[in-house]
């Protein structure tokens, strides 16, 4: 930190003593670029904000969700739905519709995909 | 021309000085400056802790008030025990520490249980367990809230720069820890399975695959506390499978299980491999999920159960199989994930290839899933 200010300061320097040799049109260009960096930094606060508010949308987009996997023992039925207080793998949930046979959950898990697609 | 340059170059020469005054005042008080500034950083992360522990504690006493419907309010007797602590025993005469450890963890479960019994009389037993485990995650992310207040305050009092810079480096990853714990606090608290439990659910569809092809029924037994095993046979092998009672939060004593397995094997049908499964921490950059072979007994926790099945199986020359699923912490202790638990039907594969590859039929094999079983249940098929 220290190392950048004294090589900050250096640079300030020659750049100062530049500017001393220069002609007033050169002078007016510093200016200008000098105005647009102070523009800027009063921007930044808002540019931050805004990339702050675009990274909160797209987390909200790629919320997990916790699933269910429900599997019939016999058949080849599957149900994924939003897992409930009270689930868990192993769980016998009832009887198939198709078939009759046992219904099971077979697996929650946590996916990270878009909501929407998931299920 | 020449006045201008000549205004200018005083400008600069002022300019200069003033860059200079600052590079000094800079290097004079650049340590006060990062003090300060390192000790409202921490401030503000001691904010979300306190925040995190508070919402913890809350949590747990709503879920105990739910569940455990006691006649009373329990909210203060929680917050006593949130202080409970448990002294390591001495490690300078390490002869029989493992007896020692062994003891005082057992002797710490019981107060917990007992804890539980009086806050929360009408919670079944998994649900304790649940409790239990939300209570812990409650305990450590309350004992990180006091640690870093501690280091501040201390760092505060003594003015310390390097205590300050140390607390800012070690920051980021309590504060890790602490939203994972939080993360653990809710999927206990909710009976939802976590990454930690991947050993057990391997275990147990291994039993149901095998049941399904019509090779053999299930029955599971509780040997030992909180752990249950049951046995199926696999071409022609009888393999025995260890795994934690479900689907309440119970790690279970596996190591108990096997030497009791062994002993009661003796003779008549002698233990001819061991194979653990557990998830294991990954490192930064591998990827959750991945499995991993290898030897040894493969369990964490705090080493008594690794120490008497190692001590048993050198006992009797039986060969240790361990096949690790790799996770990070927080992984392993917030609610499964999709990507791991796609590893169960690869770390399935293995365990049969190692039992076809080096055993014969007719032989005895322990099949060990290690972890917290929360979430995890079993079933009784109907065929
Ligand atoms: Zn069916």
């Amino acid at each position: 930190m220290l190392l950048m200010l004294v090589v900050f300061s250096v640079i300030i320097y020659l750049l100062l003593n530049f500017v001393a040799t220069m002609q007033e049109s050169s002078i007016s260009l510093f200016m200008m670029i000098f105005t647009i960096l102070i523009i800027y930094l009063i921007l930044l606060p808002v540019i931050s904000q805004f990339a702050r508010m675009y990274r909160v949308a797209k987390m909200r987009q790629i919320m997990p969700s916790l699933l269910s996997v429900i599997k019939c023992q016999d058949c080849n039925y599957v149900l994924v739905r939003e897992f409930l207080t009270g689930d868990y793998v192993f769980k016998n949930v009832g009887k198939c519709y198709k078939c009759g046979g046992n219904l099971y959950i077979d697996a929650i898990y946590l996916t990270s995909e878009k909501k929407g697609k998931g299920a | 021309m020449q006045p201008l340059v000549q205004e200018e170059s005083t400008f600069v020469q002022w300019l200069i000085l003033l860059f200079f005054m600052i590079s000094i005042f800079m290097s004079m008080f650049y340590e006060k400056i990062r003090f300060s500034a390192g000790i409202r950083q921490i401030k503000m992360e001691l904010m979300k802790l306190e925040r995190l522990a508070k919402n913890g504690k809350e949590l747990v006493i709503n879920a105990v008030k739910e569940i455990g419907k006691p006649g009373f309010d329990p909210s203060n007797r929680i917050l006593e025990f949130l202080e409970f602590f448990m002294i390591e025993p001495v490690d300078r005469d390490p002869f029989g520490i493992m007896k020692k450890l062994e003891h005082l963890i057992n002797l710490r479960r019981d107060v917990f249980r007992r804890f539980l019994s009086e806050v929360a009389p009408n919670a079944s037993r998994d649900e304790r367990a649940n409790l239990e485990g939300a209570l812990e995650a409650t305990i450590v992310i309350d004992y990180l809230f006091r640690l870093v207040r501690h280091y501040l305050i201390l760092s505060e009092r003594t003015k310390s720069y390097i205590l300050v810079a140390q607390l800012q480096l070690q920051l980021p990853l309590v504060m890790r820890y602490a939203k994972a714990y939080f993360e653990a606090l809710k999927a206990f608290k909710d009976g939802k399975p976590i990454g930690d439990g991947i050993g057990v659910l391997v275990a147990t569809k291994f039993v149901y695959d095998l049941a399904k092809d019509g090779e053999s029924r299930v029955t599971f037994k509780e040997i030992v506390e909180d752990t249950l095993v049951t046995e199926v046979m696999f071409e022609g092998r009888k393999i025995f499978v260890v795994r934690a009672k479900g689907p309440g939060a119970f790690v279970g004593k596996p190591g108990d299980a096997i030497v009791k397995i062994i002993e009661d094997c003796k003779g008549k049908n002698d233990i001819s491999r061991i194979i653990m499964i557990d998830a294991a921490l990954k490192l930064e950059g591998e990827r959750s999920g991945e499995v991993a072979e290898g030897v040894g007994a493969a369990i964490g926790g705090i080493g008594v159960d690794r120490f008497k099945i190692e001590e048993i199986a050198t006992k009797y020359g039986i060969p240790l199989d361990a096949i690790i699923i790799k996770e990070s912490l927080e992984e392993a202790i917030s609610p499964l994930k999709k990507e791991i638990f796609e590893s169960v039907n690869e770390v399935i594969k293995r365990i049969k290839r190692i039992i076809l590859q080096s055993t014969k039929p007719g032989d005895a094999i322990i099949l060990a899933g290690i972890g917290n079983a929360a979430g995890i249940g079993f079933m009784k098929l109907s065929s």
